[in-house]
């Protein structure tokens, strides 16, 4: 069921939603351009903590971007959170400019779904910091690399982009 | 230095139309062509073991800070509101 909506540059708008990722989703994403470094197939396995999702425009099957997270307690914690290439920010021709917008926000949903008032937590790259505190208002975890948004940051991105 | 590479990937239409009381959006037909080259697309990267330690450490201070700094009462209004909130949100889009 589609709950989220994508903008594109022209800010047109399309339903999307975030289903569970397959493993067998996980085949091809190197050669479609995705990071080498990452290996989306291991947060597929059963037998580990995170659930892994893909974030899907409606009528198409390519996937826009995935994020990996798990309970942590009184948070939800974000391990990795991925955009398609054809998605980037310096790509020309970028399609979707609000994916990262969307997958977190998934985060901060199920963080209040499950009674944790919509913290999230997670590492930003080093390079997108700035990025963070100025497009979501995320704060540092007190000295640490870690970031973290709260229930306000959280309510504010669901009800950007969340039907 | 690296070598572009144009991967061309002709889609079958990429359309998709929204309702919404005010209009119907529509669009059709996007051809995408981008290279591998561009910057990194990860946005959020594993943290390591310590840092996991430390941020949940951290985030436990954070909650308590807030509670210390709003006191106790005004706290557990806030996340009551937001849970009030999330139920209300929720269950419209669910109706809608």
């Amino acid at each position: 069921m589609p709950d989220w909506h994508l903008k594109d540059r022209l800010n047109h708008v399309y339903l999307a939603e975030i289903v569970s990722m397959a493993d067998s989703d996980t085949d091809n994403l190197h050669k479609l351009g995705w990071q080498v470094e990452f290996d989306w197939s291991i947060y597929c396995q059963s037998n580990n903590d995170y659930n892994a999702y893909k974030l899907l425009s409606i009528h198409s099957s390519y996937i826009q971007g995935a994020i990996a997270y798990r309970d942590n307690d009184d948070h939800v914690y974000v391990d990795l959170l991925e955009s398609a290439p054809q998605n980037r920010y310096r790509f020309k021709d970028r399609i979707f400019v609000n994916v990262t917008d969307v997958l977190l926000g998934q985060a901060c949903l199920y963080s209040q779904s499950i009674g944790y008032d919509g913290f999230v937590s997670f590492v930003p790259k080093n390079e997108l910091i700035r990025y963070y505190q100025q497009r979501f208002n995320a704060k540092f975890i007190g000295n640490s690399q870690g970031m973290y948004l709260d229930d306000i940051d959280a309510r504010r991105i669901i009800e950007l982009y969340y039907y | 230095m690296l070598r572009n590479k144009l991967i061309k990937l002709n889609e079958a239409s990429l359309q998709s139309i929204h309702h919404t009381n005010q209009n119907i959006r529509r669009v059709k037909n996007v051809t995408q062509t981008w290279s591998t080259t561009s910057k990194p697309i990860v946005m959020i990267k594993p943290a390591s073991a310590k840092q996991l330690v430390d941020m949940n450490v951290g985030m436990r201070a954070i909650r308590q800070s807030m509670k210390e700094d709003l006191g106790q009462k005004q706290y557990d209004a806030r996340m009551q509101s937001n849970r009030e909130w999330f139920e209300q949100y929720t269950a419209i889009q669910v109706r809608s």
